[in-house]
């Protein structure tokens, strides 16, 4: 099992000395990757309505792109992750070419986590469509592989139109892994069909069984190996206390089936970046020694 | 009168230590801003209508928002400018939390170079309207600034709906400074009425004053002071040093602020634009 961090975005501050410490450190300590969360805008909850979201307008979120060029030339080897990248919130040909420039800065790097969000001010905001989301972005899937695979694309979708034309430069190897969050039937139908693999927010590693088995049904379906996709869960870590119960569950998880996997510090007290870099330290010290 | 450096078509290719190596050495020659094009697409010329346009599928550009991030961590002082941001083909809210992003992990050394393009090949692409791009960069620069300067916004204009949301992080300094491309009227007026800055893209600097006129009194009616708008010319780095140099005082003596070194034509070697950077400072530098 590949195991990475979750980047604490919404704790970690907007100085880049904390950005770049963190990711170092967390190179060095060994992880494999590191995965961050996408926000464009956050939603004042004062609103008509109310509002019910679990971040607002002054929780922080780094921007995945812009991060990533900059860890590009921070980092040597490890893999970065959107965990997920609100696609059908953003135009499909943009998302290529900035996922692209991310993969040639860092070497072929980039694994594009996507999903379809749940914050209805965002899209507003960024004038797509909210209500047709999960159809839109079975085609923006479709498109971004074109885009990332060939120098000339024409495509007639229904909701993108392009004739003749093609981003330059191409990714690192012409291809950037497409993985999905969600877990709702329609998602792990489309993700079986289509990702390479798959974000199940899940607590319990025994709830994983049935929806890997509708996953690997819906990718058979489509004459695809269902062996082939992986699956990224995640635990959470922050004081000495919480180290030992964390190595356990991530044992669990690789037991049911997870092949990758983030240590999560947000939400556990932890205040400024030396913080969660001595939390990610503490696990990986204890998860190298159950595994030596 | 500073110097920067401006990244032409092909100028790099896709390996990332190209970028990095022409940034630096940029930094240690003195030179303080580096400018980068955007283009999303290229169009394949073979296609019904035939093509006019400079560019083609065939030319390489890195995309300058994620690239000035890597730069960013590559450098310590040298300023990014994007040369221009198509803006109206993009998304506004994504253009004001990325210009962000890269305002903070780079201290600060972010401006945002704005333009309309000539491409409707990307604009379709990207599924904006081509026509209106005039209309909608004004309200998309107004729409930049409020989300850069307050935790809250709201606004409702022809073509932007922002109701009571934000980005964070927002601008160290509450803003980036946006430069604007273009010499016709419109652009002059725009760059009076909402710029921080005046890019044009001619190679006569006898242009520089006429143009200068009409931003001026574009800025006080607007009641802002023309003295705060700068202005930058260009040289190629091709040819003689000597008329290089030549030029170059003849931007100095037009009185722009800054100028910027186009790199060489037909050249993507890192070190055949450093020597040629090289050159120029060093003859500049000897007999300005």
């Amino acid at each position: 099992m590949r195991v990475g961090v979750t980047f604490p975005q919404t704790e970690i501050g907007a100085a880049p000395e904390g950005v770049r410490e963190y990711a170092r450190a967390a190179e060095a300590a060994g992880y494999d990757h590191l995965l961050v969360y996408d926000h464009v805008l956050g939603a004042n909850p004062d609103r008509p309505g109310g509002f019910r979201g679990p971040y607002n307008h002054e929780t922080l979120f780094h921007e995945p792109m812009v991060l990533f060029g900059y860890l590009a030339g921070l980092t040597e080897r490890l893999e970065l992750v959107t965990g997920i990248l609100i696609l059908p919130q953003r135009q499909t040909a943009l998302v290529a070419k900035q996922a692209a420039e991310v993969d040639v800065l860092s070497g072929g790097r980039l694994r594009l986590g996507v999903g379809v969000g749940w914050n209805a001010v965002e899209y507003e905001a960024l004038g797509e469509s909210f209500t047709n989301r999960g159809r839109r972005v079975e085609e923006q899937v479709a498109l971004l592989r074109e885009l990332w695979s060939k120098p000339v694309v024409s495509f007639e979708g229904r909701y993108h139109h392009i004739v003749k034309a093609g981003i330059n430069p191409l990714p690192f190897r012409r291809h950037i892994p497409i993985w999905m969050g969600g877990m709702s039937e329609p998602v792990l139908e489309r993700l079986g069909r289509l990702a390479d693999g798959w974000f199940p927010q899940y607590r319990e590693p025994g709830e994983l069984a049935a929806g890997l088995a509708r996953v690997h049904e819906a990718a058979r379906a489509a004459g695809r190996e269902p062996g082939e996709i992986g699956v990224e869960s995640r635990v959470s870590v922050g004081d000495e206390a919480s180290v030992g119960p964390a190595v356990e569950l991530a044992k669990q998880w690789e037991q049911a089936g997870a092949t990758h996997l983030s240590v999560n510090t947000m939400n556990q007290g932890l205040t400024n970046p030396a913080q969660h870099i001595a939390a990610i330290e503490r696990f990986r010290h204890a998860w190298d020694a159950v595994n030596r | 009168m500073k110097l920067g450096v401006s990244l032409g078509a092909n100028a790099l290719s896709a390996d990332p230590r190209a970028a990095r190596d022409v940034a630096q050495a940029a930094e240690a020659l003195g030179l303080t801003r580096l400018i980068a094009a955007d283009h999303v697409l290229g169009a394949d010329p073979d296609r019904p209508g035939g093509w006019s346009g400079p560019y083609t599928h065939e030319h390489l550009w890195h995309e300058p928002l994620v690239l000035f991030g890597y730069l960013a961590a590559q450098t310590e002082r040298i300023e990014f400018m994007s040369g221009i941001v198509i803006l109206p083909q993009r998304q506004t809210a994504l253009v004001a939390k990325q210009a962000a992003e890269l305002d903070a992990l780079s201290g600060g050394r972010f401006l945002l170079g704005v333009g309309v393009g000539w491409n409707a090949v990307e604009y379709q692409a990207l599924g904006q309207p081509f026509h209106r791009r005039g209309a909608r960069m004004d309200e998309q620069i107004a729409l930049l600034r409020a989300l850069w300067a307050k935790e809250n916004v709201s606004f409702e204009g022809r073509f932007e709906h922002v109701v009571r949301a934000g980005i964070n992080p927002r601008p160290p300094r509450g803003d980036i400074p946006i430069w604007m491309g273009g010499h016709s009227d419109a652009a002059l007026d725009r760059v009076g009425r909402a710029g921080d800055g005046w890019y044009p893209l001619f190679d006569d600097p006898a242009l520089v004053a006429p143009g200068r006129e009409r931003i001026a009194r574009a800025a006080r009616a607007a009641g802002r002071d023309p003295e705060r708008i700068g202005v930058q010319g260009r040289v190629v780095l091709t040819g003689a040093v000597d008329d290089q140099v030549a030029a170059a005082r003849g931007w100095r003596d037009a009185g722009v602020d800054m100028l910027l070194l186009g790199t060489t034509p037909g050249v993507s070697e890192p070190d055949q634009h450093i020597a040629a950077l090289t050159a120029f400072v060093d003859t500049w530098r000897a007999e300005p």
